[in-house]
């Protein structure tokens, strides 16, 4: 067994323990996966005269696991994340924060994917 | 106690804006402190607050004074790949056309400037269009 897949396992571990079930969505298509959430941050932004807030929260779970349609993709501009709180349905539709990318990778191999959300109701 | 000019103004300009019907739907509201949260956001919003004023001498017994209020419009955009913003520019429009050539509170309309239309990162971080309108009057007193 190689360091990567003890990475891959140890993470099932995780969200068997604090994994929450969400819908990956693109489009028409999604997918049902456990996924281990952030806390929620929430972020300052400033522009000419006004202030506002929103709150972020990223979600991992393994890359291998978004499978869209027959075949593995990456988080893209668009997707969309819901997770079920008390019954109410909150999405969070999958941003990059500060120009950055829409995920980064939580482990040196690959494996672990963490999508970056804001929440938008 | 009376209200300030620019008061008067700003009152004026969020009862005109909210007697408009226009292409899309809103709700207005005048703020002192613009502070929003993106996740209470789920229509147009409109909000109009006051901005600034600069006064100068204009003839031997009066002064000019110019004022500023900042409109700011807020609306919800669907997450895509390409956000498509052609109903929300043309409301935009409209709004700053309902403006356009309209004295308030005494005060004689100057121009409205839109620019940037829309702000870029909360389009592309919030999937929200922000745009801000700064229409300047005009007083002489």
């Amino acid at each position: 067994m190689t360091f990567a897949t003890d990475v891959e396992k140890s993470f099932t571990l995780l969200q068997s323990a604090c994994g929450v079930p969400i819908k990956y969505s693109r489009g028409d298509r999604n997918i049902s996966l456990v996924a281990v959430p952030s806390e929620a941050d929430f972020m300052q932004s400033t522009g000419d005269g006004y202030i506002e807030t929103i709150e972020s929260r990223d979600f991992m779970f393994p890359a291998s696991e978004l499978n869209l349609g027959g075949e593995m993709v990456l988080p893209e501009r668009g997707d969309t994340i819901t997770e079920t709180v008390n019954g109410v349905e909150h999405t969070y539709p999958v941003t990059n924060p500060g120009g950055s990318r829409y995920y980064k990778y939580s482990d040196s191999f690959r494996k672990i994917l963490r999508v970056h959300t804001k929440w938008t109701k | 106690m009376p209200d300030s000019s620019l008061v008067k103004l700003t009152d004026a300009c969020f009862s005109h804006l909210q007697s408009q019907s226009l292409s899309m739907s809103f709700t207005t509201a005048k703020s002192y402190l613009p502070d929003f949260e993106r996740e209470e956001l789920s229509g147009v919003e409109v909000s109009i607050f006051p901005q600034g004023q600069q006064s100068s001498v204009s003839a031997r017994d009066s002064e000019q004074y110019i004022y500023t209020l900042n409109i700011v419009i807020r609306m919800p955009i669907t997450p895509s790949a390409d956000p498509d913003l052609d109903a929300s520019l043309y409301f935009i429009e409209q709004l700053k056309d309902s403006l356009r050539l309209t004295s308030l509170a005494g005060c004689a309309y100057q121009g409205i400037q839109n620019d940037p239309a829309y702000d870029l990162e909360a389009l592309a971080e919030r999937n929200e269009l922000i745009s801000i309108l700064t229409a300047t009057y005009l007083e002489i007193r």
